[in-house]
């Protein structure tokens, strides 16, 4: 049952080109470009520097690592413009029904519950695949940087970030992407409209990251955060897991991870909850 | 009896407007079930409470014996309520399929039915560019994609042409008579309804007025008018059942069943009869009497 909603929600969503061009490809696609002005730019300062015979023109050639540009670009999802671009999908998929008037041909094929979560489900496929488009575009913004300053380019840097690190870096970006959506899914359905699903949850983000910045001033370690702020905000519990994934210094605590993993899957059920439930009391006089 | 709805003191209200009004109705499976009413009456909420899509503030309603909301028999169910709105990007083939997707429906007939509401030649174009009809025709193939037991239109001919009309009349009855589909229909043409329907429900207000066989409810306002000659002997021989209508016809307010006997009667008396119609017997009658409606809207 709920197999047959989300290949439903699956088909619809794939099928909505301007929906996937501004959620998946736009972004990705900004990448590349400034990759190719920063190549651009590189090639020109390197053509002086060695044209005045500073011998730093030679450091810009360095061989670039694939990895941690795979890494920065999937880190780099949490910042809100990128979660806003993200949340055109979570809008498109969880209020496009309301917006559509298109409930009433969908809730006597299958349960609320069932069409709620594959539309969550589905949104989290687009968020998988988004993030691979991330990756990916920063690694085509590398090699076109490269090929324009005529420097190198290798997979992993010697000593420097692993395979494991960016399957860790992922999970964690698709998980805070998660709570976005489910956040989204909550603000679709108690307002029916597609403009507030996608406004504000990226107001909440940004207060959040704000309040953040404000209260961490305050801690005494940076990875030992009080549990009440670790259990409170989900952007702080992404920042402990990506810390989690590097080994701590000699003499410093280790960061408690399995808390922060733990509170925000909490807050991804939590809100996936909440709408479900909000949704299945919800009358759909006017979808 | 086993029932296709069942509604027992519904009522439902939107803020201090009562949209239905203690309303009980029991509406049996097979044929086709006409639901006629003014604006407001109720006939959409009814609709919309019995597909789960709003809740009743109180009463009940079963649907194919199960509790309204049930999935189980929303899926042994189709519906066209209001006018079809459908996502703009897919096209009439996609639409069909993704709707099936949602119902769980392995193998649907998406060519057939496709073909069975005219719209083979546009099921590759984009809804966005179908018209209010061909929204109608699709809304009713994705309605019947999952071989419904029951069907439930809310005016499936709006926006339609002449001809689609006629064909959706013929499609409503043929899944009547020959697919064992039992058909709700609520519709403003009260012409179409007591074309198509075996039985009628009037709601007026959030209540039932009236309910019963069309040719049962029609029958009261039905008259014969005979044209024959001379009128005066008709007019003798019908008593005070009978009226004038100008120098050789004559009204006889009898029921169907007596006139064979006063055919004969007259033949029998000598009265050339040139024209015998039964006039009036129409379901607007009906329906503004019961609910002092100028129009079925």
């Amino acid at each position: 049952m709920l197999a047959d909603a989300f290949a439903a929600e699956r088909l619809r969503f794939f099928k909505a080109r301007g929906t996937l061009f501004w959620s998946l490809m736009f972004v990705p696609m900004v990448s590349v470009v400034i990759g190719l002005i920063q190549g651009l730019l590189m090639r020109g300062l390197l053509a002086r520097a060695a044209a005045q015979g500073n011998p730093s023109a030679a450091l810009g050639r360095e061989p670039i690592s694939l990895l941690n540009q795979c890494i920065d670009s999937v880190s780099g999802s949490n910042f809100f413009i990128v979660q806003l671009f993200f949340l055109v999908a979570a809008s498109a998929i969880l209020a496009g029904d309301y917006r559509w008037e298109t409930w009433r041909f969908l809730t006597p094929r299958n349960t609320r519950t069932n069409l709620l979560l594959a539309k969550l489900g589905v949104f989290g496929l687009a968020a998988a695949i988004g993030l691979v488009l991330l990756a990916v575009g920063g690694i085509v913004g590398s090699l076109a940087s490269a090929a324009l300053t005529g420097g190198g380019v290798e997979w992993a840097k010697a000593g420097g970030n692993t395979n494991a690190q960016l399957a860790g870096i992922f999970g964690i970006a698709w998980l805070e992407t998660m709570t976005v959506g489910a956040l989204a899914a909550v603000i679709a359905v108690t307002t029916r409209t597609g403009l507030a699903a996608l406004l504000a949850p990226v107001g909440v983000w940004i207060v959040q990251g704000f309040a953040l910045s404000q209260i961490t001033r305050g801690f005494e370690n940076p990875l030992q955060p009080p549990l009440q702020y670790l259990l409170g905000f989900p952007a702080l519990q992404a920042d402990m897991l990506k810390a989690a994934l590097t080994p701590p210094d000699p003499g410093m605590a280790a960061v408690n991870w399995p808390v922060a993993l733990a509170a925000l899957l909490a807050w991804i059920a939590g809100l996936t909850a909440l709408a479900v439930w909000l949704f299945k009391r919800q009358d759909l006089t006017r979808e | 009896m086993s029932f296709a709805l069942e509604a027992a003191q519904v009522s439902k209200a939107y803020g201090t407007v009562k949209a239905l009004d203690s309303l009980t109705l029991n509406i049996p499976r097979g044929g086709v079930f006409g639901i006629l009413g003014p604006n407001g009456a109720g006939k959409s909420t009814l609709f919309r409470i019995v597909l789960g899509l709003v809740r009743p503030t109180t009463g009940e309603t079963r649907l194919l014996g199960a509790p309204a909301g049930d999935i189980r028999a929303l899926r042994r169910i189709g519906a066209v309520i209001e006018t079809p709105r459908f996502l703009p990007w897919l096209t009439g083939r996609e639409t069909l399929r993704m709707l099936a997707l949602a119902s769980g429906e392995k193998a649907p007939d998406i060519e057939g039915w496709l073909d069975r509401v005219g719209l083979t030649d546009a099921a590759d174009r984009k809804v966005n560019g179908y018209s209010v009809g061909m929204k109608q025709r699709l809304a009713l193939a994705a309605a019947l994609l999952t071989k419904p037991e029951l069907l439930i239109l809310d005016e499936p001919t709006s926006g339609m042409d002449p001809a689609g009309i006629l064909e959706m009349r013929a499609l409503m009855r043929e899944l009547a008579d020959k697919d064992g589909v039992t058909i709700i229909l609520a519709s403003h043409q009260l012409d179409e309804v007591q074309r198509v329907c075996d039985a009628v429900a009037i709601l007026d207000h959030g209540k039932l007025v009236a309910e019963g066989r069309v040719d049962q409810l029609t029958a009261v306002n039905e008259r014969l008018r005979l044209t024959a000659s001379p009128a005066a002997k008709v007019l003798e021989i019908l008593g005070d059942r009978g009226q004038a209508d100008g120098d050789s016809a004559v009204f006889a307010a009898i029921p169907r069943a007596d006139a064979p006997a006063l055919i004969r009667a007259l033949v029998k008396a000598d009265v050339a009869v040139t024209e015998a119609r039964w006039i009036g017997g129409d379901l607007e009658k009906v329906f503004l009497s019961h609910t002092g409606e100028t129009d079925a809207g």
